[in-house]
């Protein structure tokens, strides 16, 4: 096979990859909104005489310890996991995507602060840091949400800010600038356009990310409280019962890491499209 | 060069400066220190005289410039739980934890270097194919899932390794493998994607126009230069991994430092918490500098600014 058929074969898996990727993603957004009515029983509804009830029959992914339905646990944990990831995306991106352009493009003394506290942010292990603050303030939705975006916002700062020294030098600036534009104006219509596809190709990443944090933390008892299914908790939860029943850590495993593999390559397929040159 | 190296330095205090400043900052979070010291029912005047007796009746930037006049001598207070040093207690643990994450590196290395050599070699087989399936479901693996399945299979399953604890290089496998995993799949992609952009250069082409056999192209020229950026990142790696140790040595019940931090964060045992957070910041700034400095040795077309 010659190598531009290769790379062309290469280019249409990727994107075919990416194309699943958002068909699964999409599913999940569905089955999170509907969760009431694809359950086939109440996720946190226990029946200790339906304890370790093998995949099948009335319970197509089993029962776990307390006899509560593996299937209606996973669907209802999705929308925890959906929430958690675009709300903290959305904080984390608005406060780095403002601070960045602040930074970025004004430059001098506020610029040092920000990139001081960023880089003493990114000095901690992310996860202790996550740790102790939601052991400290408490468990539940908000707390997580709040410390997963304190752990983000530092990667918005950073693709903003190289953006926005970037643009501050172009031409179209200078003519705005020219033509009478206030600052506020210049970064609002002219800068902030073009720092959003960096932007954009960064969220799906730190959704990823954030999705996996949540997990991570509800996997240690910090997350969003063990009354609430999450596939993190789940997990936590049936480790203790590996010989008695793998199908219970088994699909809320398979579930985190299918959600997490279609948003990077949904990710991947966005970075080829805006920009070629990252293409590896 | 000793300007560049004078500037990194002070920058890397200023941020551990910062790092104590968040690590005070922990403490106050709940509002109280001192109910975390005192057990439940107790009367105002014994919080009272605890608070005293720590000094927490004191303004705020006073407790601060006491704490980081502790830090600089080493001095993080006691164990709650048992009196000990704090600082003590994280070093104690330190070792293991070492071991845990070079031993997850090094797995890493030995899997991702040959498959990232063949992938990009073979580019477009289904060896190449397999291999960037198989790093990128590594990419996406959350490490908690990856150990409880790996205890599924190779524990419950097939009883070859041990579920937990430290005895023995048995004990090891299974945690290493668990926290290499991210790390064998990134490098994976970044050396064969470095290693194909390497092999056009025109350098290559030279080489391989001189008549060079094709071992010695790949090897010499390509495979040193398409390197660099591995072999520059391996710092931060390390650092990186003695980080994220903290869920894996929850799982195999390895007795690190992630396990003590934990322990102490559910115990509310602050000293500890504080000193283990801050020991970790503190590895990864140095070891942020230790790059940025051998970066400059290795590369010197590098910009210093």
């Amino acid at each position: 096979m010659n190598s531009a058929r290769a790379s062309w074969w290469r280019r249409f898996l990727r994107q075919r990859l990416a194309a699943a990727g958002g068909i699964f993603l999409a599913l999940l957004v569905v089955s999170a909104f509907f969760a009431p009515l694809l359950s086939i029983a109440d996720p946190v509804q226990q029946n200790l005489s339906l304890r370790f009830q093998p995949p099948g029959g009335a319970h197509p992914l089993g029962t776990d310890h307390l006899g509560r339905d593996v299937w209606s646990r996973v669907v209802y944990s999705g929308r925890i996991s959906l929430t958690v990831g675009a709300a903290a995306v959305l904080v984390a991106g608005t406060v780095g995507v403002a601070l960045g352009l602040v930074s970025g493009f004004f430059g001098g003394r506020v610029d040092d602060l920000i990139s001081w506290i960023a880089t003493v942010q990114l000095a901690f292990p992310f996860l202790l840091l996550a740790i102790a603050v939601v052991a400290f303030l408490g468990p539940g939705l908000g707390n997580v949400i709040l410390v997963l975006a304190i752990g983000g916002w530092v990667g918005y700062v950073r693709v903003t800010r190289a953006k926005a020294l970037e643009v501050r030098e172009r031409s179209f600036v200078e003519a705005a600038r020219a033509a009478g534009a206030s600052e506020a104006r210049v970064v609002t219509r002219h800068v902030f356009p073009n720092v959003l596809t960096p932007v954009i190709v960064l969220s799906t990443f730190e959704v990823a990310r954030a999705i996996i944090g949540e997990a991570a933390l509800s996997f240690l008892g910090l997350g969003v409280g063990i009354a609430t299914p999450s596939w993190g908790g789940m997990l936590a939860e049936a480790k203790d019962y590996l010989a008695e029943a793998w199908w219970a850590s088994t699909f809320p495993g398979l579930a985190i890491m299918l959600t997490v593999l279609s948003i990077n390559v949904v990710g991947d397929g966005l970075r080829d499209v805006f920009d070629p040159r990252l293409r590896t | 060069m000793t300007g560049y190296i004078g500037r990194r330095l002070l920058q890397s205090v200023s941020v551990l400066f910062g790092v104590s400043m968040v690590v005070f900052a922990l403490v106050h979070l709940t509002g109280d220190p001192v109910r975390l010291l005192a057990p439940i029912g107790t009367s105002h005047e014994e919080l009272a005289q605890l608070r005293r007796a720590h000094g927490l009746d004191r303004p705020l930037p006073e407790q601060y410039l006491k704490f980081i006049g502790g830090v600089t001598r080493g001095d993080f207070g006691k164990s709650l739980r048992n009196q000990q040093p704090a600082l003590g207690l994280v070093v104690e643990r330190l070792p293991a934890t070492l071991r845990l994450a070079a031993a997850a590196m090094a797995i890493a290395l030995i899997v991702a270097v040959p498959i990232g050599i063949l992938s990009a070699l073979r580019r477009g087989s289904i060896f190449d194919h397999a291999g960037m399936v198989i790093a990128l479901l590594g990419q996406s693996m959350p490490v908690f899932w990856l150990g409880v399945l790996l205890i599924l299979v190779f524990v419950v399953l097939i009883p070859l390794f041990p579920a937990g604890g430290s005895q023995g290089w048995q004990s090891l496998v299974l945690p290493a493998i668990t926290l290499g995993m991210y790390n064998m799949a990134r490098t994976t992609r970044v050396l064969r994607s470095e290693l194909l952009e390497v092999l056009g250069q025109d350098y290559v082409r030279t080489a391989r126009a001189k008549g060079a056999p094709e071992m010695r192209v790949v090897l010499r020229h390509a495979l040193r230069n398409s390197l660099i950026p591995v072999v520059t990142v391996l710092a931060l790696d390390l650092a990186a991994l003695l980080a994220g140790s903290v869920i894996t040595e929850q799982i195999f019940a390895w007795p690190g430092l992630g396990r003590l931090a934990v322990g102490a964060i559910y115990a509310r045992d602050y000293p500890v918490v504080q000193a283990a957070v801050f020991v970790v910041a503190t590895v990864y700034v140095g070891l942020n500098l230790a790059t940025d400095i051998l970066y400059v040795f290795l590369n010197p077309q590098v910009r210093l600014t």
